[in-house]
């Protein structure tokens, strides 16, 4: 464990909104060949008293003398002492960050941008449809609505990856499996299955149209009820949002967080919009339905 | 803008080498490289007094090209320490900018930076603004490029501007006009030189009679009042004037480094872990590498979809998301691009086929 670090007077820095507060890596989980999960916690204690955040807002991750990158907070906001993020290996910061140890040191700014309206949440039937890496972001928001079962219907999982080695927070579905409260539904792209695979074979829109129709017709109140949550490649999401269309669940009903490139995180570096959609001032949560009202510049 | 007097030239370059003198940043048109362009002058006789527009605007001294943010140095034992810059920029004054820019810089690059509409102000910018006067010259012409007029603006629109200057062409006299506290305070440095008193009536006169000969002289203008209807209809986000017109665009970026109310940026890292700064440097939305996706996914696979962007953010964007004018007709872009890929041709057309979709039934 490094010694605590320094930093400049909090005044200054609160003003300059383009430096990170320095947080500590606490905990490295490795949840697949590429990708892992960090848990942090700030290096000052004032930080980490006055740090508040909401289901579904990002921050910006740094590696001094790399550069930063742009990742959901993974946790759920009701986890006291750290806060986590999920990145897979695919870039330069993200190659870099995977190199670190516990007890590193790396910068932190945020939160930034909208949230999943929980309140708006209650009493539906919940789908959560996520590929690969796009499964942290709505991987936050299960864990939130598992905390206050009791207020939601149905609640139905499918995550899906190339592989079952692609498969993250695999410790997580084996207990959400295990409950009887949650259809957890696991499935790999044909090819990707290996001996004695117990979940599905097939994409993500296949699979969900295939097993979610009848779920919700035992356990749920019916289309009209549900809310879908996704989040994965561009093909994925949007194959998503068609199969769910043809379920019932229009696009109003389909909530998306969009994983734009960015760069400032506060709408003046000028690269996230989407027409005159600024995804970090405006987003990254949206419905299908507004996605699909922006230009197709995505 | 308050009247505040006349001056003759000499005046003004007695003022800046008084300026510089006592520790002012001037920065005024001054040859660099054999180009005229913005740059900080230590006296009078750098000033560039014949010029039209400056190549460059004078944004980069409100939003530098490099501009250090933070910098970090590791310890040995793990830990880091990060330091500021000191943010004790210098007074400046911008002394000869045009209309065009100050309207640019000082209003639409500002709402961009500030936290008015947005909770999240930046302070580098919004400091160094504060720091600097914006003393702007009337234009007595344009350049066939030119087109502030198209834009609502003007040769001597005082938009932005804490000072505006204009020639009225009668023996030398410069009419200064203030609008700001900071322009107050450039009027009471001129001193002596600034000539009060005179019926101010006729001085306005004289002073709009300039302002509307340099207006008949402008060649590139053109209607505007349906572009931003024709934008907001996401049905012409694909139509094929964008492809057409900006297939031969070759994403060198130049549009977007000259013009004044361009605001994107990237952070780069110097140095390495163990210490270094990272910077804000500027960036363009012409380059591929702008929006591309860790992934590979890219958003604008192609340039036209770019320079489209670009159109966009120009006559939409800037409107919509900052409550502002994204472009105010310096033509700089127009002027300098390599294969005459040209905005206001975008804009023209955009202009005309919503004008057919409206008359037609």
């Amino acid at each position: 464990m490094s010694a605590p670090a320094l930093h400049t007077a909090p005044g200054a820095e609160a003003a300059n909104l383009y430096v990170p507060k320095l947080v500590r890596i606490r905990k490295i989980i490795r949840e697949t060949h590429d990708v892992n999960t960090l848990q942090l916690e700030f290096v000052d204690p004032a930080h980490a008293a006055s740090f508040t955040y909401k289901t579904g807002q990002f921050g910006e991750f740094s590696i001094f003398g790399v550069g930063e990158a742009t990742f959901n907070i993974s946790s759920s906001p009701n986890w006291e002492g750290f806060f986590e993020c999920c990145f897979r290996k695919v870039g330069v910061v993200t190659t870099a960050l995977a190199k670190m140890k516990e007890g590193d040191i790396i910068g932190f700014r945020g939160p930034y941008g909208n949230s999943y309206d929980l309140e708006g949440m209650h009493g539906k039937d919940l789908i959560f449809a996520a590929g690969g890496i796009g499964f942290p972001p709505i991987r936050c928001l299960v864990h939130r609505v598992l905390e206050e079962r009791d207020k939601f219907g149905a609640v139905v999982i499918v995550h899906g990856a190339r592989t079952h080695r692609d498969l993250v927070y695999q410790r997580e579905m084996d207990e959400w499996t295990r409950r009887r409260d949650i259809h957890m539904i696991k499935t790999v792209d044909p090819g990707g299955d290996p001996e004695n695979w117990d979940g599905e074979v097939g994409f993500v829109p296949t699979v969900l149209e295939e097993r979610v129709p009848w779920i919700l017709e035992r356990e749920g109140k019916g289309a009209s009820n549900a809310l879908a949550f996704t989040c994965g490649p561009p093909v994925m999401t949007k194959f998503v949002i068609a199969a769910l269309g043809r379920m019932g669940v229009g696009p109003d009903q389909v909530v998306m967080t969009l994983e734009n490139k960015m760069k400032c995180a506060v709408g003046k570096c000028g690269r996230c919009n989407i027409g005159n959609t600024y995804v970090c001032l405006e987003g990254p949560i949206f419905t299908a339905a507004q996605v699909q009202a922006m230009p197709a510049d995505q | 803008m308050k009247l505040a007097g006349t001056i003759r030239p000499q005046g003004l370059w007695a003022l800046v080498d008084h300026l510089t003198g006592q520790g002012v940043r001037v920065v005024a048109p001054t040859l660099i490289d054999g180009l005229c362009q913005f740059g900080p002058v230590d006296s009078a006789d750098q000033v560039v007094k014949d010029y039209l527009l400056p190549q460059n605007t004078f944004k980069e001294f409100l939003f530098p090209k490099e501009e250090r943010v933070f910098t970090w140095l590791k310890r040995e034992d793990g830990s880091f320490v990060v330091d500021q810059p000191s943010r004790d920029f210098p007074e400046t004054v911008i002394l000869g900018g045009r209309p065009c820019d100050a309207a640019a810089i000082g209003v639409s690059l500002r709402s961009v930076f500030s936290g008015d509409k947005f909770e999240h102000a930046d302070p580098l910018f919004l400091e160094r603004f504060e720091r600097t006067t914006v003393v702007s010259v009337s234009c007595d012409r344009p350049d066939l490029s030119c087109f502030c007029t198209t834009m609502g603006l003007g040769p001597d629109d005082p938009t932005g501007s804490d000072v505006l200057i204009t020639a009225t062409g009668l023996d030398g006299e410069l009419v200064v006009e203030v609008g700001s506290p900071k322009g107050e305070k450039f009027a009471q440095r001129l001193g002596s030189h600034l000539v009060t008193g005179q019926p101010e009536t006729e001085l306005r006169e004289r002073r709009s009679q300039a302002g509307a000969e340099a207006r008949k002289k402008f060649v590139r203008v053109f209607d505007i009042e349906h572009v931003k209807s024709f934008l907001d209809n996401p049905d012409n986000f694909d139509d094929e004037m964008f492809a057409r017109l900006g297939t031969k665009c070759v994403s060198c970026g130049v549009c977007t480094f000259e013009c004044p109310t361009c605001h994107c940026f990237d952070f780069k890292d110097l140095g390495g872990t163990e210490g270094g700064e990272r910077v804000k440097v500027w960036d363009s939305c012409q380059f591929p590498v702008f929006t591309v996706h860790a992934t590979g996914h890219q958003p604008r696979p192609d340039q036209w979809q770019r320079y489209r962007n670009r159109f966009l953010c120009k006559f939409k964007i800037y409107e919509d998301v900052f409550d502002n004018l994204g472009c105010t007709g310096c033509g700089r872009c127009v002027r300098d691009c390599p294969v005459h890929v040209d905005i206001t041709s975008y804009a023209m057309q955009a202009n005309k086929k919503q004008q057919l979709i409206q008359v037609t039934p």
